[in-house]
């Protein structure tokens, strides 16, 4: 049996109706060329994150699908693999479940089955939280975006008091005003 | 040449006709005019000035504009001024001169005037003036104290020659010059007279020669003054330049700036790329923190009670398959049911790979909760950077624009101009510098030839037999014009002698300085000395007086009034009144009384023009020195304001300025002792 974490070339999917969000956020800064996620794999791992801390994962019955093969996930550098976050938010569902890891997940290939449909509704999960979020917030940069929503599920209040302090203390605008360009805050 | 009265009409801020003598005692030399500042003293002034040159002084503000302006309205458009004036043989002289407004005709008429009677005298314009008043020495008989400012006494050709031409040797050097051309005369008839082709030859190129001197040496002379004047302007346009600000420097701390900014630019984008990459590495690891401390903390128990996969459950399933026996008894052969399960519970077993699995999550989570705790110091990191950069840039674009901003207020066509200006000034002042090395060569070159030309023809003469009437003339005027040329030459050091010790007096006597002046021989310069010989500073305030005292003692020595000694004058040096308006006012007061003493006592005539306030201080020491004493009111169309000027003169008051009158003018009252 392969010592890969998973067996088989499996395709992950993710539903197409999120497409513009995936693509906003995999767009670079119009001015400063900058990107928060290379790659739409990255995007659908952090919506998976936001869809296990919501709760939300839906019943995975989209009409048009795309797909990532696992073979991005995997990488080509062990270190930035992302295949293993797939078992880990997974492994998290289990234990809010029942207080038990469900470690047969990564046994087999009908756990990496279960595995990859569990992490594949927390996506399409995470995808409609962050669309939403999309839709109602005013257009801000991608960074800022991001930042606020991940920064929403502080695991201890400790760890984020003095970035928070130094978000909230400037002036959001006097950055922009500052520079005087557009290099910052334009959604592009 | 004396003043004895001046009468104009509508002559600048004078309405109507206005007549006033001058004082013509001796003892009593000084005509004084007192008025304010706008009243007319300068105008007066510019009256003497335009009748003996047909020029207004060069700072007199618009001075192509004669004719009064109310004069004008009542279609008067011609002025007049007439000059009477007592010459050197006693003759009295009126000189008249007027303009229309347009300066289409002018006049310039003189007349004598002998027992009442005016008889006209041919008037060339070019000439007829300098026999009384040479035009070129205008500037040191007739000036306002400003223009002492600019009075140069450092010496070069043009001064020289003026003072020469005050002095009167240049009356001297046309005498000489006769005395040259009778000499090249008789030795043009003696080489005829020897009928030596050589001879012929050699007075030919004698006479080319000389003429080659004088006309280089009067171009030598216009190049130098070209070239001082364009040293001048050039020096004039260097100042103008340094008061209008450059805008170079400007430019230079805005390209700097925004130098800056382009650089700032590229770390801010930097620094913001790094942001938005570490948010999107960290995100995850951040949304998931709290429930993978909870995973982690799962794992941990698991591990500590060993309830995770044991690797070695495979190994036993395996070997209870090659013993065929199960560890409970039961034998399992291949292709058995008991076999079958066992190969079931292998493949569900297998922990190699679970472990594995496990092992890489594990190792993934801890990698997730350091990233998310590093993630705030990096962060914060990361925005404080960004912030500086970006106030740091706001700095320079600051610079930037505020640089932009004098760039745009500096004129920059007038910068330009000036320098144009500038530059072509010193162009042609290096253009005559090189002109004037060129002419001096020639000069000497051309020197040299003529002295081998005379030392040839003297040596060739001597062999020939010479017509001795023609010899005895030529010794006799050789003798004459030597003994001119050296008592030119004795004048010429005794008058600067004088002039050195008079203008040395004046400085131990007025500034109490033990310093020494000495007036070079070669160019007239006026050097100060102190007691160890070297040259010795004085303040600017102390150089005005230098010149006032240096132009007395000129004007008093020829006048033969100097008191120091009387020069043997062989020469005919200009004696003309001095005509002064307001020499006092750039004078240190410390020095007004003295300098006012020593004009007193030096010059023949003085006609001084001065405002209220300095005559006050001066009274007690000239009150016995004035011959005549003139108010000049200011008449004013206007209402009455708060500024009243009172003067208070020999006992009686006299008021300088009058309101509500019919129109703005100048009133000139004499006033008696």
């Amino acid at each position: 049996m392969s010592t890969e974490l998973f067996s088989d070339d499996y395709n992950i999917y993710w539903p197409a109706e999120y497409e513009n969000v995936v693509n906003y956020l995999t767009a670079s800064d119009s001015v400063s060329g900058a990107k928060v996620f290379t790659t739409n794999m990255e995007v659908i791992v952090f919506a998976a994150s936001v869809g296990l801390r919501e709760d939300l994962k839906p019943q995975f019955d989209y009409k048009e699908l795309k797909e990532i093969s696992i073979r991005t996930f995997l990488r080509q550098r062990k270190k930035d693999s992302l295949a293993e976050v797939i078992y880990l938010i997974c492994l998290c569902d289990s234990i809010q479940q029942d207080e038990n890891t469900d470690i047969d997940l990564m046994r087999n290939a009908e756990g990496e089955k279960r595995a990859i449909h569990l992490f594949q509704r927390f996506a399409a999960g995470g995808l409609s939280y962050l669309n939403e979020e999309y839709i109602s917030r005013p257009k801000k940069d991608r960074y800022r975006f991001v930042y606020e929503i991940a920064s929403e599920y502080l695991a201890s209040e400790s760890k984020f008091l003095n970035a928070k302090a130094v978000e909230s203390s400037k002036d959001k605008k006097s950055e922009a005003s500052l520079r005087n360009t557009p290099l910052d805050f334009n959604i592009g | 040449m004396k003043l004895k009265s001046i009468h104009l009409k509508d002559f600048r801020l004078f309405y109507g006709e206005h007549k006033l003598d001058f004082s013509q005692e001796t003892n009593s030399p000084i005509t004084l005019f007192i008025g304010e500042n706008g009243s007319g003293k300068t105008t007066l002034m510019n009256a003497i000035h335009w009748v003996l040159t047909d020029k207004c002084t060069e700072r007199l503000s618009e001075s192509d504009k004669l004719v009064n302006k109310d004069a004008l309205r009542e279609n008067r458009r011609e002025c007049w001024v007439k000059l009477e004036i007592i010459d050197d043989q006693g003759r009295l002289i009126e000189i008249s001169r007027s303009k229309t407004a347009d300066h289409s005709h002018s006049s310039l008429r003189a007349h004598e005037i002998k027992d009442g009677n005016f008889n006209s005298l041919h008037v060339d314009d070019a000439t007829f003036l300098s026999r009384f008043f040479p035009p070129t020495l205008a500037q040191w008989f007739i000036f306002d104290g400003e223009a002492l400012g600019g009075m140069n006494l450092s010496g070069d050709t043009r001064f020289k020659a003026e003072l020469q031409q005050a002095f009167g040797f240049d009356s001297l050097e046309v005498l000489k010059s006769d005395f040259s051309a009778l000499i090249k005369h008789y030795e043009g008839e003696e080489s005829k007279k020897k009928n030596n082709a050589r001879l012929d030859e050699l007075s030919l190129l004698i006479e080319q020669s000389e003429r080659f001197l004088e006309i280089s040496k009067i171009s030598l002379e216009k190049i130098e003054t070209e070239y001082i004047d364009k040293k001048r302007l050039e020096e004039a346009y260097r100042k103008d330049l340094t008061k209008l600000t450059p805008s170079s420097d400007f430019q230079r701390t805005k390209d700097k700036a925004d130098e800056k900014i382009k650089g700032l630019d590229r770390r801010i984008e930097e620094k913001v790329v790094l942001r938005a990459n570490l948010i999107g590495e960290s995100s995850y690891a951040l949304v998931l923190d709290g429930a993978l401390n909870k995973l982690n903390s799962v794992f941990t128990i698991k591990t500590q009670t060993s309830s995770l996969p044991s690797p070695f459950q495979e190994r036993l399933i395996d070997d209870i398959v090659k013993s065929e026996r199960c560890i409970c008894g039961t034998p399992v052969f291949e292709g058995s049911s008991e076999f079958e399960n066992l190969q079931s519970l292998l493949s569900q077993a297998s922990t190699t790979v679970l472990n594995q699995r496990i092992q890489e999550v594990r190792t993934k989570l801890t990698a997730l909760q350091i990233s998310a705790d590093k993630f705030p110091s990096h962060w914060e990191e990361l925005n404080k950077d960004i912030f500086s950069l970006i106030a740091e840039q706001a700095e320079e674009r600051q610079k930037s624009e505020h640089a932009a901003e004098q760039i745009r207020k500096i004129d920059v066509s007038a910068v330009r101009k000036t320098e144009s200006d500038r530059a072509e000034a010193e162009r042609l002042r290096d253009q005559a510098l090189t002109n004037k090395g060129q002419i001096n060569g020639q000069i000497a070159r051309a020197e040299e030839d003529l002295k081998k030309y005379l030392a040839e023809r003297a040596t060739l003469l001597q062999t020939l037999k010479r017509d001795a009437v023609i010899v005895s003339k030529l010794n006799k005027l050789e003798s004459l014009k030597d003994y001119l040329d050296s008592e030119i030459h004795r004048q010429e050091k005794e008058v600067l002698s004088v002039l050195s010790d008079v203008l040395s007096d004046v400085i131990n006597k007025y500034l109490t300085k033990n310093f020494r002046v000495a007036v070079k021989e070669s160019n007239y310069r006026v050097d100060i000395f102190d007691s160890d010989g070297s040259p010795a500073p004085l303040s600017t305030g102390e150089w005005v007086l230098v010149k006032l005292a240096f132009v007395a003692t000129m004007v008093g020595m020829a006048a033969k009034r100097t008191k120091v000694s009387s020069v043997n004058w062989i020469s005919d040096p200009v004696v003309a009144p001095l005509v002064l308006d307001a020499p006092f006012s750039v004078l240190d007061s410390e020095y007004r009384v003295s300098t006012a003493k020593n004009l007193a006592e030096q010059v023949q005539q003085l006609v001084l023009m001065t405002s209220k306030d300095p005559w006050a201080g001066l009274m007690p020491e000239l009150q016995s020195k004035i011959g005549k004493t003139y108010v000049i009111q200011s008449l004013a169309k206007g209402p009455p304001k708060d500024i009243e000027k009172i003067l208070e003169i020999y006992g009686r008051t006299y008021k300088m300025n009058f309101y509500e009158c019919e129109r703005d003018e100048s009133r000139i009252i004499e006033v008696s002792r």
